[in-house]
């Protein structure tokens, strides 16, 4: 039974969008405030931040006051990742919006929001969302050859020529090459000396 | 799933990579844009990197999908040496994923099922990974090529990683199979010494320090890996030959509880006419004695012996048990098992050899023999003079 939490964005003193929370439920909810490294600040019900191994250790080990900082995480992907949180804690693994949001969530992602989503998740130790992450660039990888994942990476060719050279023909004849035999056809026996079963 | 190339958000996001990366203010020259376009993916953590690539190759399991395997190994370096600490040995995983597995010996508790396509016109040998389970495989991976040249006095098939491709001065040369003149004795070369990159675990004699040691740079050249004769068998022409192979490079204790064979990490392409031929592994000549401990004496090697086949009186014939593998009789059908040192035959078959097409054969193979040293023991069945139809 989780309220009608919602993150809000503290802007200069003025709360935007705010929704007071069901009276029986204010001693149990608690916010957290979150800082990102630009300073722009997200209040976060504790439960979503909880979300986060990293932060929910720092609530456990008495942190109450101020504003979390977190400056391994800017304004856009912390917001992302609160979205994420809101969709998915305290909610089941098989949650059908969980999982529509999860799609949502990674379709038409650029390669470098992928990037900061999986550096902020690793950061604030959120493994579900790291996992989302990684298996979204894993499928990415699925159908692209080696150009095409430099490309999209954004990763230069290291390798020396020779290495080059080696990798081209791995990916070339090695990768490519296979056959059909159109098999089924028996020949008659041919001497008779070695037989099957 | 489509994805959009990395847009504006890329300048924000280098202020989160754990690695430091320039810093995109006022005032740095554009040099810098460059460096932020020129990936955070690059240095993304290796633990991270590896979680990645590790999805992939637990997904892309079987041929044809496991080219994308092969397609993270060649992005750059730091994505190979991923790669390479994730992708398993044969031996291990029952799968074959970058070139080097055909040199590694292959799974330990059953045969990996390959074919051989030969085309009689240009003298050539395909070998191929059977893709299907069906016990007649219909569909194969390409894995090694050969190609016969005749000379004067011998036969030699240069073994080759591309299909089509078989020249000697091929930068795709991998090693070779050379008859004697009476097509009864045959030696398999291998372009790069077996030991190539392989660590040396603590079980192996004598001359380590430490639990493991890297085998030091041997020369490259053509050492013989695989010594094959041909018999009449007692009953001459109108019995099964008889077979066996020395394996140079595997020593007998491979096959007994506990034991490891070579395998080598890193392929080496080369070009055949540069290389020299190397003397016999195991021989006393000084170049051997100075490479590390990995060589032994003769009497250590790994023998294989046909098994030998049984008279069935109904069908008047020599009968063996492919199961189901091998459909057409044939001389050149085999199955090798170890040989102990008392001469005993072990019944684990650990390379079966048949025809069941017309110009098609299935080649079945196991630890510790790798497919490349079956392919040109293979081979050899399809030279030999003796006893032919």
């Amino acid at each position: 039974m989780a309220s009608e939490a919602v993150a809000v964005k503290i802007q200069e003193g003025v709360a935007v969008d705010a929704v007071v929370p069901a009276a029986s439920e204010t001693s149990a909810q608690r916010k957290i405030l979150l800082k990102s490294v630009e300073g722009e600040e997200f209040l976060v019900d504790e439960l979503f931040a909880r979300g986060s191994k990293m932060i929910s250790n720092m609530i456990d080990d008495g942190f109450t006051e101020g504003a979390i900082p977190l400056p391994n995480v800017t304004a856009p992907v912390l917001s992302k990742v609160v979205e994420y949180w809101k969709h998915h804690v305290g909610k089941s693994e098989t949650d059908k919006d969980a999982r529509e949001f999860d799609r949502a969530f990674v379709k038409d992602a650029s390669s470098s929001v992928l990037f900061d989503i999986i550096m902020a998740a690793n950061y604030l130790d959120c493994k579900p969302l790291l996992d989302l992450a990684c298996q979204a660039v894993a499928d990415a990888i699925r159908d692209m050859n080696v150009e095409q994942v430099r490309g999209f990476f954004g990763i230069t060719n290291d390798f020396t020529p020779e290495e080059e050279a080696a990798v081209l023909e791995e990916n070339r004849e090695w990768s490519n090459a296979l056959t059909v035999t159109g098999n089924g056809q028996k020949e008659s026996n041919e001497g008779g000396n070695i037989v099957l079963p | 799933m489509s994805f959009k190339s990395g847009g504006a958000s890329r300048s924000l996001g280098h202020a989160l990579s754990s690695r430091s990366s320039p810093p995109v203010h006022d005032g740095e020259p554009s040099v810098v844009v460059d460096d932020a376009q020129r990936s955070c993916w690059a240095s993304m953590p290796p633990e991270l990197l590896r979680d990645v690539l590790m999805r992939v190759e637990v997904e892309e399991s079987s041929w044809p999908a496991r080219k994308y395997v092969v397609a993270c190994a060649g992005v750059c370096k730091s994505w190979r040496g991923v790669v390479k600490e994730i992708v398993m040995t044969p031996e291990v995983s029952g799968r074959l994923t970058l070139p080097i597995s055909v040199k590694q010996p292959g799974p330990r508790n059953f045969p990996l099922q390959c074919f051989i396509r030969r085309n009689r016109t240009t003298r050539t040998y395909h070998l191929y990974l059977g893709l299907t389970q069906a016990a007649l495989t219909d569909s194969g991976k390409f894995l090694l090529a050969a190609r016969k040249y005749r000379r004067p006095t011998c036969s030699e098939y240069i073994i080759s990683l591309n299909a089509d491709d078989m020249s000697k001065g091929s930068g795709t040369y991998i090693g070779k199979l050379r008859s004697n003149f009476f097509g009864t004795r045959f030696v398999v070369y291998d372009a790069q010494h077996p030991d190539s990159g392989v660590t040396i675990s603590r079980s192996r004699p004598t001359r380590l320090v430490g639990s493991k040691q890297i085998a030091p740079r041997v020369p490259a050249g053509n050492y013989p890996v695989v010594h094959i004769a041909y018999e009449l068998n007692v009953l001459g022409s109108r019995g099964p030959r008889r077979i066996q192979c020395i394996m140079n490079s595997i020593p007998a204790s491979a096959v007994e509880p506990g034991g490891t064979a070579p395998t080598p990490t890193e392929l080496s392409f080369s070009n055949l006419d540069s290389l020299p031929s190397m003397p016999f592994l195991g021989s006393k000549s000084s170049w051997t004695e100075n490479v590390s401990g990995s060589l032994f004496a003769k009497e250590e090697m790994l023998v294989l012996k046909n098994k030998s086949p049984r008279w069935h009186d109904q069908l008047q014939c020599w009968c063996l048990n492919f199961r189901g593998r091998v459909t057409v009789a044939s001389v050149k059908n085999f199955q090798l098992v170890a040989s102990d040192s008392a001469g005993q035959e072990q019944d684990m078959v650990l390379l079966q050899f048949g025809k069941v097409g017309k110009d098609l054969f299935t080649m079945d193979y196991q630890y510790p023999i790798s497919a490349f040293q079956a392919f040109g023991i293979c081979l050899s069945s399809f030279d030999t003079k003796l006893a032919c139809e």
